[in-house]
């Protein structure tokens, strides 16, 4: 069963993200829980597959418009969708590198991928409830959502 | 100490054995006909040589016998300058004598070692040989006999002359004799000529047929040369195709295994490099196809744990080691069930189960590498994996199974129902934004209550596994109020409970849905909550107050027993009946409720009874009676009443109340302090009281039957709470 | 032949010594722990140790580590459960012959043993 330092790591991993690239906190809303077949997905979203001695995946997916207005509060010109589409990765690294240590020897934290519009298919397990993490950064509401068996 | 000798004897003994063993090898063949090549042509090279002195020495022969016809011709012409000097008086004849005698001693010579093969002046003496050669006297005895009979007479004739040289007989005597001596001369000359010039022409013939039998000889020789050369070449050519076909026949062999083997195979050396022979479905295993000479560590890097990537480290460095016995270290194998993490695209992950095994590769040298079978065994890890799984969830099921077979099916049903739709409340509560403290405050105590109503209810079914984890949501959400300011990750510990739950019940409505499957009625089970009626499905209808007695005395029998005191449950004044089916949720919750509180706060403990003069087992009365048109709810225990001066004291430490305020108000006012949420006067919070919430559910529950309620107690004798509430209909009677 | 059982547990410690029937076995020293290991292996001079890996004051892969500086021939059986197997490699690593999985058989040992024996053997020329 998934745990709350588990779920923790991935939450601290986007917190830390946006505050030492952006200077800006995000707000955690509480979390809650949502069945396989319940995930939805915004924008873009970037998913991390985890395995080893847990399974499952974490996603974090958010609005193009927070992502546009993420690149140019990370000091570019302007927001192409190339750098949209690259933000949401860095985003998804950061929380993989964070699990990565977090999590040490005995997990595997993939590479991320990044996806427009809706994936193909989560591999979510039919009968794990994911957490989702609604979280706020800057007036834009994005979320995190992490399911593991 | 060896002895140094012995060892060059057996070195010596090892290099004869080696060269006997390259004539007992395949290579003979090849040897003796390199050798018999080398055989042939040296042959016809010492022919060559032969030829060539051959024919250098015909040409000498064919050279003197063209000199001895001009020599003939010379004595002529020598003999006329003699006698010229002779006649003049002032001449030296001795000089033309000494030429003439030179000319005449060469033929002389020549002639004699053509016929018997003699020395010969001016010409080197290997030639003796060549002039003793039979051949030339054969084949021109004719010729050499008449020029022999005619030098005969020349002798007799010229002799005077040539002894002249050494012993001058005086002018006269020469003249005389070179007189004599041109007559013959003279008739003899062109028949000496034309012989010498016949035996040139013979010796020459005989020359050109020597060199004709020695050229065909030599063809001979340069011929059996060629063709042994060639028998090598087409022997060993087919050898060598016939060789080649057996490597091509295993290489074909071995790429067949390896194209079709379903295991990984492949050698791997000490720099843990991936050798460039190796399996196809390798390839697969990696999804990579160039696995040739990559590092193996690097291979599985991205693939496995950190942890375990170590741990192949250590193993294939102590397999290399000649000092680790293979065999005692096998169990250790860290890669003997692994579980690779493939990326994907679309999941992020394949995972799969592969089991490397380990084996070295001994050749005359020792080991260098190591053969590497790799198995993909996901199907059978899945199995056990499953199987295992089964066997947690079973174990897990037979437990709840035991907890909930007790329970009467139809109330199980409520209560899964129930429980669902409060989880999935909760849930829902989660869900709505809420952005300020106090909103997420809000959700808390919306949690709360549902969390202590169904903590009630599984109470009241004595599902005590179920109990304690309501319980524990409660003291997550008990540490959370407590906290000044609230975020939203304060939730998360809430969240993984509620998931917990969630799972739990998914389980445990399946048990039941298994247990009605089979019919339950036939089993020996003796449930604790006696099941009245003819069967199971019309159980809760067709006697309903009986059902409410047990359920209820179960619940007080359980909570006394938490809390070591006594009491009995006397309901012989209710009627289920009454009830509309909406109106049986709610006020089952307030009786529950109720009950709990009576027994937490009202009952006293056996001893302060007993010393109170009263009955040391306690008294719980639950009425439900109709009147007019409302039906009024009385739960009365014969308790310590309500100690007001507790009350007062908690509300001043709760802060809901001001001193002063306190000392004014009236009791009743005092009294409503208790349905206030959070309100408890009870140390600690334990399972059945203590939480502040049951009163607080107790008035929502009363609100949701637009009832209202009355409070009586008396110190030292009894608490007696009266809810009435409008009656909706009656109740389908049997 | 002399030989070591390094083990805190005197319960496998009498174990591995009732269970052994090799004639090449003549001495049986015993140790409970890495250090009383070291002493008596100085002083015993062993061709053969099985060694427990957790242990009190000095841990099995520490202890071997030692011996076989001390005496680089010295045969060294590891007997361990499967769950230290990465300690147990790293033991190996070390210096050590080989490994046995606890909890092990009789016939197990023997034969494990009669391996090292041989190796000792083929070491000492």
């Amino acid at each position: 069963m998934i745990t709350e330092k588990d779920i923790e790591v991935f939450i601290d991993g986007i917190k830390h993200y946006f505050r030492t690239s952006t200077k800006m906190d995000i707000v955690v809303d509480p979390p809650y829980l949502i069945s396989a077949d319940e995930i939805t997905v915004n924008d873009y979203t970037g998913i991390i597959g985890i395995s080893g001695e847990r399974k499952g995946f974490v996603l974090v997916t958010a609005p193009a418009d927070m992502l546009r207005y993420l690149v140019l509060s990370l000091g570019e010109k302007s927001a192409t969708p190339d750098l949209v589409h690259d933000v949401v990765g860095e985003v998804a690294n950061t929380i993989s590198g964070n699990a990565r240590r977090s999590f040490g020897a005995g997990f595997m934290i993939s590479v991320p991928l990044i996806v427009q519009g809706q994936p193909s298919r989560i591999g979510a397990a039919k009968d794990t409830n994911g957490y989702v993490i609604p979280s706020r950064w800057n007036t834009f509401s994005f979320h995190l959502v992490v399911s593991l068996q | 100490m060896k002895n140094p000798f012995l060892s060059i004897i057996k070195g010596v003994k090892g290099s004869m054995r080696a060269i006997g063993g390259i004539f007992r090898s395949k290579y003979i063949e090849i040897i003796l006909a390199v050798g018999l090549f080398i055989l042939l042509d040296s042959g016809v090279l010492i022919l060559n040589f032969y030829t060539s002195y051959q024919i250098a020495n015909d040409a000498h022969a064919i050279q003197l016998a063209s000199r001895m016809g001009t020599l003939s011709q010379s004595l002529l012409h020598e003999l006329y300058q003699v006698q010229q000097d002779a006649n003049n008086q002032d001449a030296n004849y001795s000089e033309s004598i000494d030429i003439f005698a030179k000319s005449y001693r060469l033929f002389d010579e020549t002639l004699d070692a053509f016929i018997y093969g003699g020395d010969l002046i001016g010409v080197g003496q290997g030639q003796d040989a060549l002039l003793k050669d039979t051949a030339y006297r054969d084949t021109s005895a004719r010729v050499l006999k008449e020029a022999e009979e005619i030098w005969k007479v020349y002798r007799i004739k010229l002799k005077p002359i040539v002894y002249a040289y050494f012993n001058d007989p005086g002018r006269e005597k020469i003249l005389e004799a070179t007189t004599i001596a041109i007559d013959y001369t003279r008739q003899q000359n062109d028949k000496l000529l034309e012989l010498m010039e016949s035996f040139a022409t013979a010796v020459e013939g005989v020359a050109i047929r020597k060199a004709e039998r020695l050229r065909t000889i030599q063809s001979i020789g340069i011929g059996l040369a060629v063709i042994n050369f060639f028998l090598i070449l087409f022997h060993f050519l087919k050898r060598l195709s016939k060789s080649d076909a057996l490597v091509e026949k295993s290489r074909k062999e071995t790429e067949d295994i390896l194209e079709n083997v379903n295991e990984g195979l492949f050698l791997l050396d000490k720099d843990y490099i991936i050798g460039s022979q190796h399996s196809k479905s390798l390839h697969a295993f990696f999804k990579d196809d160039n696995l040739a000479g990559q590092n193996f560590i690097d291979l599985l890097r991205p693939l496995v744990t950190e942890k375990t990537l170590d741990t192949v480290e250590d193993y294939t460095e102590i397999l290399f080691s000649p000092r680790v016995n293979e065999s005692l270290v096998s169990n250790l194998n860290p890669l003997k069930q692994v579980e690779i993490n493939l990326a994907t695209d679309a999941t992020g992950f394949d995972i799969r189960h592969f089991s490397f095994q380990f084996s070295r590769v001994y050749d005359t040298k020792g080991f260098n590498n190591l053969l590497v079978t790799v198995k993909d065994i996901s199907e059978q890890v899945k199995l056990s994996e499953q199987l295992k799984a089964a066997n947690e969830k079973a174990s897990k099921e037979i437990d709840m199974l035991l907890a909930i077979i007790h329970v009467e099916n139809n109330m199980l049903t409520d209560f899964i129902r129930m429980t669902e739709d409060g989880l999935n409340n909760v849930n829902n509560i989660l869900k709505k934004p809420a952005k300020t403290t106090d909103s997420l405050k809000n959700k808390l105590e919306m949690i709360f209550r549902i969390a202590h109503k169904l903590k009630g209810d599984s109470t009241m079914l004595g599902l005590e596994f179920v109990e304690e984890k309501f319980h524990s949501l409660e003291a997550a959400i008990v540490v959370l109020k407590e906290k000044q300011a609230l975020t939203g990750e304060d939730f998360l510990p809430l969240v993984v409970q509620l998931n917990q739950l969630m799972s739990d019940f998914t389980i445990i409505r399946n048990l039941q849905k298994k247990m009605n499957a089979i019919d339950l009625s036939n089993m020996q089970l003796e449930p604790v909550l006696p099941v009245v009626g003819a069967s199971l499905d019309i159980a809760a209808d067709s006697a309903p107050e009986t059902l409410w007695k047990s359920q209820l005395n179960a619940l007080v029998k359980r909570v006394v027993t938490d809390y070591g005191k006594q009491a009995v449950l006397d309901m012989s004044d209710f009627d289920a009946t009454l009830l509309s089916e909406e109106q049986i949720e709610p006020v089952r919750d307030i009786i529950v409720q109720s009950l709990r509180n009576a027994i937490a706060h009202g009952i006293e403990t056996p001893e302060s009874r007993e010393n109170a003069g009263k009955p040391s087992e306690g008294n719980l009365k639950v009425k439900l009676t109709q009147n007019g048109s409302s039906l009024q709810l009385t739960i009365r225990d014969d308790g310590g009443g309500i100690d007001i001066e507790k009350i007062k004291s908690t509300a001043l430490a709760k802060r809901l109340a001001t001193e002063s305020q306190l000392s004014t108000c009236q009791s009743a006012s005092l009294l409503s302090l208790i349905f206030r949420q959070g309100f408890t006067t009870a140390q600690e919070g334990g399972l059945h009281a203590g939480r502040g919430v049951g009163m607080d559910l107790i008035k929502s529950r009363l609100g949701s039957l637009n009832g209202q309620f009355k409070v009586k107690f008396k110190a030292g004798r009894f608490t007696e709470f009266q809810f009435s509430f409008e009656r909706e209909r009656i109740a389908v009677q049997l | 032949m002399k030989m070591l059982i390094v083990d805190d547990s005197l319960i496998i410690r009498r174990k591995i010594e009732r269970e052994i029937n090799l004639p090449e076995l003549t001495e049986i020293y015993t140790a409970n722990n890495g250090q009383e290991a070291v002493e008596i292996f100085t002083t015993h001079e062993p061709e053969l140790v099985t060694m427990d890996l957790t242990m009190p004051k000095m841990d099995g892969t520490e202890c071997v580590k030692q011996l076989v500086s001390i005496n680089p021939n010295t045969v060294i059986l590891v007997i361990s459960a499967l769950a230290d197997r990465a300690t147990a490699i790293k033991a190996v690593k070390y210096g050590a012959y080989g490994f046995l999985c606890k909890p092990f058989t009789e016939c197990e040992i023997n034969e494990a043993l009669t391996k090292c024996i041989a190796f000792s053997k083929e070491l000492r020329g």
